[in-house]
C-alpha cells in the first residue's frame, strides 16, 4: 500500500474538509473550556439556584449556546487541508486567516488520539509533531478513521528516506507490534497513586473556586461568620456547631475529599496505563475516557527523573519522566510521564538507558553546608527586609507570629535539603539525588551534554565554590554549591566523554 | 571502528584550569560604556520628571531620591562594565569553546564543538562603527546555553567561526 501511495502524485492535491463531526467536537470543546474556566458560577446554580432569578440568565445561556453553535460552525466550513510540494497544508481561520505548512521532511511523531465521541463516530483526531517548531502542533480535529491511516502511510512514506533512520513515526494503532510490557497498573495500583499525589495543588485550586463562590453568593459572605461556616453553609449543613466543631469536621471532610477528587483524577488519566518497551524506546498507553498514546525513542530521551514523595515512599512507588530532546519549553514540561513505577520496572528503565548501569561504581559526594546560609538569606531574612518595612514584625502581633514561624521552618528545610542532596558520578553518567522530604532522581549520560558551566557568586567565588550546570537538549542539570576542584574535574571529564565519543545526543 | 577503552587517568585530562583567556578587543570596552550611556540617558527622563512635576513640599524629598538613585545605579553600572570587561575573554581548544565572563556572577561556559547546531556573526550600530563583531554559537541546549562572545574583531570572528564549523563537520566525517 504505501509503494503505491508515494508513487500518487496527486494524492489531497484538492484541499478537503474535515469530516463533519468535527462541528461537534469543536462545540463541545468551547464549551468544555467555559465549564473549565467557570466551574464556581456552576456549582453556586445548583447549590443556591436562586441566586440566578431573572430571565437575562436565561438570555445569555441561550446567546452563548446559539454563538458557540455558529462558531463551530463556521470553524468547521472554514478548515481545509491538502498537499502541495511536499508540504502538508492546512488553512483555517474565521476572521484572521491561518496557513500553516508542514514540511514532509520536519515531521517528527503522527498521533492519533480518539476520546469516546471519536470512537462513537469512529473517526480520529491527526496530531503533527515537527521538530524545531518552537513546540507548535499540528491538529486536525476529526478524520474518518480510514482516511488519516491513508494520510499516515502516505506522510510516512514521503518522509525523506535518511530521515527515517534517527525519526520515529509511531506504527499505526492497528498493527500490532511485539512489545514487551513493563507495566500495567491495576485499580490496587491506581488507589495507590491517587493517595500518593501531591494534594497541595489540589487544595490551591479547591480554595481558589470557594472563594469566588462566597463571592457570588455575596450578603452570606458579608456577614462576618468564619470561613469554614461560610462553606458550609454552602452546603446548608453545620449551622448548628460552633467555630471549633466545625474544624473539628472541616479537616478530615477535607482530607477526604482532596483523596476522592485525587483518585477520580488518577483513574481518569491512567485507567488502564500500559508502559510498554517497544523495539525503539517507550510507548505508554493511558485513559479512561481521553485514550492518549505516547512514545519516546531510546535516542530522543536525554536523562530520565524518577522521584517520589513520603506517601509513595510508604506503597514503593515512584514516578517516572523520561525526558526528550525538544526545541521548545513547553513540551519539555509534557514530558513522557508514568505516575506509577515499581522498583523493578525502574531499573529496567535505567538499565535501558544506560545498559550496565546496576554494575556501575558510582563515587558519591554531597554538596557544601554553605548552601543552608544561602537558603536562609533567600528565602527567610531577604523576604522580611521588606515586611520590616511594610507590616511592624516586632509588634508580636498575628503578622510577627507568622514571620516567626516561617524562619525554623527554613532553617529546617534547609538542613533537610542540605543533607539529603548528593551527587555520583561514574564512568557513563552523572545522577543526583534531591528533595527535602521526598527524593527526585536525575540520571544523565556525559554523552547527551550539550555544554557546560561553572557558575559562582562572590560569596561562593570567596570561598571556593561554585554551581555545576549541564545543558542538555531536554533541560539544564543544576549542582549547586559544590568545591570548586570537583567541579572542574566533572567539566573535564565530561568534556572528555563528549569530545571523545563518537555516540551522538541523539 | 576498533573498540576503545583505555584506562583514563583523570588527572592527564586536559584541565580547563590551565587554559589562558583570550581577552576582548580593547575598543569593546568604548561600545559598551556608549550602551551604557545611552541607556542611561534614557533613565534620565525619570529624574528629570520627578524634578518638573513635584511641587508639594512633603514630597520634596523624592527630587532628591530620584535622581540620586539614577546617579547610583549608573555608577554602579559603568563600574560593574570596567570591571567586568578585564574578566571577559574566550579560549579556543582543539576541541571546544570556552567562554568567561561575570563580576558578580562569575561564570565559564564551555561548548564541545560536535554538539554545536549553528554559529553566527552579528553586529550592532556601534560595534559596527568600531569594526566589531558578536560570535553566537547555538546548540540543542537552549537558550541558556547558547554562547555570545562580544567584541571580536572582524577577521577574528570570521576566524573563529569558520575554526568551529570546520570542527563542527569534521566531527560528522570520521568513518574509521
Amino acid at each position: 500500500m504505501m509503494t503505491q501511495l508515494s508513487n500518487n502524485e496527486d494524492f489531497l492535491k484538492d484541499p478537503e474538509r474535515q469530516s463533519p463531526v468535527a462541528m461537534l467536537l469543536i462545540l463541545l470543546k468551547f464549551i468544555g473550556n467555559i465549564v473549565r474556566q467557570l466551574w464556581f458560577i456552576i456549582l453556586v446554580f445548583f447549590l443556591r439556584p436562586g441566586s440566578f432569578k431573572g430571565d437575562s440568565w436565561t438570555l445569555w445561556a441561550i446567546g452563548f449556546g446559539a454563538l458557540s453553535t455558529l462558531f463551530s460552525i463556521v470553524s468547521y466550513f472554514k478548515f481545509y487541508y491538502y498537499v502541495k510540494d511536499d508540504e502538508l497544508i492546512i488553512e483555517k481561520g474565521l476572521l484572521q486567516k491561518t496557513r500553516l505548512n508542514i514540511p514532509f521532511d520536519r515531521i517528527q511523531t503522527i498521533n492519533f488520539r480518539q476520546n469516546p465521541i471519536h470512537r462513537f463516530f469512529n473517526v480520529v483526531s491527526l496530531e503533527i509533531d515537527t521538530a524545531g517548531s518552537k513546540g507548535k502542533e499540528f491538529s486536525i480535529t476529526a478524520l474518518d478513521k480510514e482516511k488519516a491511516e491513508t494520510i499516515r502511510s502516505f506522510l510516512i512514506a514521503h518522509i525523506p528516506k535518511e530521515k527515517i533512520e534517527d525519526k520515529q513515526i509511531e506504527e499505526p494503532i492497528t498493527t500490532v507490534v511485539e512489545d514487551k510490557k513493563l507495566i500495567h497498573l491495576s485499580l490496587k495500583d491506581l488507589l495507590k497513586i491517587g493517595v500518593g499525589q501531591n494534594h497541595l495543588r489540589g487544595i490551591g485550586i479547591l480554595f481558589g473556586g470557594l472563594f469566588a463562590a462566597l463571592e457570588l453568593l455575596g450578603d452570606d459572605a458579608t456577614s462576618g461568620r468564619g470561613f469554614v461556616r461560610q462553606i458550609f453553609s454552602l452546603f446548608d449543613i453545620g449551622k448548628s456547631y460552633s467555630t471549633p466543631q466545625l474544624w473539628l469536621y472541616a479537616v478530615p471532610a477535607l482530607i477526604l475529599f482532596l483523596l476522592a477528587s485525587s483518585f477520580i483524577m488518577t483513574i481518569f488519566k491512567y485507567y488502564d496505563l500500559r508502559f510498554l518497551k517497544t523495539a525503539k524506546g517507550f510507548k505508554v498507553i493511558t485513559g479512561l475516557f481521553n485514550r492518549r498514546e505516547q512514545s519516546a525513542s531510546m535516542q530522543k530521551i536525554q536523562m530520565i527523573r524518577w522521584s517520589n514523595n513520603p506517601l509513595k515512599k510508604i506503597f514503593e512507588l515512584f514516578d517516572l519522566r523520561l525526558l526528550q530532546a525538544s526545541s521548545s519549553i513547553v513540551s519539555r514540561k509534557q514530558a513522557f510521564y508514568i505516575p506509577g513505577i515499581y522498583d523493578e520496572q525502574l531499573t529496567a528503565v535505567r538499565e535501558s538507558y544506560l545498559p550496565g548501569e546496576k554494575e556501575m561504581i558510582y563515587e558519591t559526594h554531597g554538596i557544601s553546608k554553605r548552601i543552608i546560609i544561602k537558603r536562609i538569606w533567600m528565602y527567610a531574612i531577604l523576604p522580611m527586609i521588606p515586611a520590616f518595612f511594610f507590616f511592624d514584625v516586632m509588634d508580636f502581633g498575628p503578622n510577627s507570629m507568622m514571620w516567626l514561624m516561617w524562619l525554623p521552618i527554613i532553617i529546617w528545610t534547609s538542613f533537610l535539603y542540605h543533607r539529603n542532596w548528593r551527587y555520583h558520578v561514574s564512568e557513563a553518567g552523572v545522577r543526583t539525588t534531591q528533595g527535602i522530604f521526598g527524593r527526585s532522581h536525575t540520571l544523565l549520560k556525559w554523552t547527551k551534554i550539550q555544554g557546560t558551566r561553572t557558575r559562582q557568586s562572590i560569596f561562593q567565588a570567596r570561598r571556593g565554590y561554585t554551581d555545576l550546570l549541564f545543558f542538555t537538549a531536554a533541560g539544564t542539570v543544576v549542582i549547586p554549591y559544590i568545591e570548586e576542584e570537583k567541579a572542574r574535574k566533572m567539566v573535564d571529564f565530561a568534556l572528555y566523554k563528549v569530545e571523545s565519543s563518537k555516540e551522538s545526543w541523539m | 571502528m576498533i573498540f576503545e577503552n583505555n584506562q583514563v587517568n583523570i588527572e592527564g585530562l586536559p584541565q580547563i584550569e590551565t587554559v589562558d583567556y583570550q581577552a576582548l578587543d580593547r575598543a569593546y570596552l568604548k561600545v559598551s560604556y556608549i550602551g551604557n550611556a545611552i541607556f542611561f540617558a534614557f533613565l534620565l527622563i525619570g529624574p528629570l520628571i520627578s524634578i518638573v512635576i513635584i511641587d508639594q513640599a512633603e514630597y520634596s524629598f523624592l527630587k532628591i531620591l530620584i535622581p540620586s538613585i539614577w546617579l547610583i545605579l549608573m555608577i554602579f553600572s559603568f563600574w560593574i562594565t570596567g570591571a567586568g570587561f578585564k574578566l571577559k575573554g574566550y579560549a579556543l581548544r582543539e576541541k571546544d569553546i570556552l567562554y568567561r565572563r561575570g563580576i558578580l556572577f562569575r561564570s565559564v561556559t564551555a561548548i564541545p564543538f560536535n554538539r554545536v547546531q549553528h554559529c553566527e556573526i552579528k553586529e550592532g550600530p556601534i560595534e559596527r562603527y568600531f569594526g566589531l563583531k558578536t560570535l553566537e554559537v547555538y546548540t540543542a541546549g537552549g537558550e541558556s546555553s547558547d554562547l555570545s562572545i562580544p567584541g571580536l574583531r572582524g577577521e577574528t570572528a570570521q576566524q573563529l567561526k569558520t575554526f568551529i564549523v570546520k570542527n563542527t563537520s569534521d566531527d560528522d566525517a570520521i568513518v574509521e
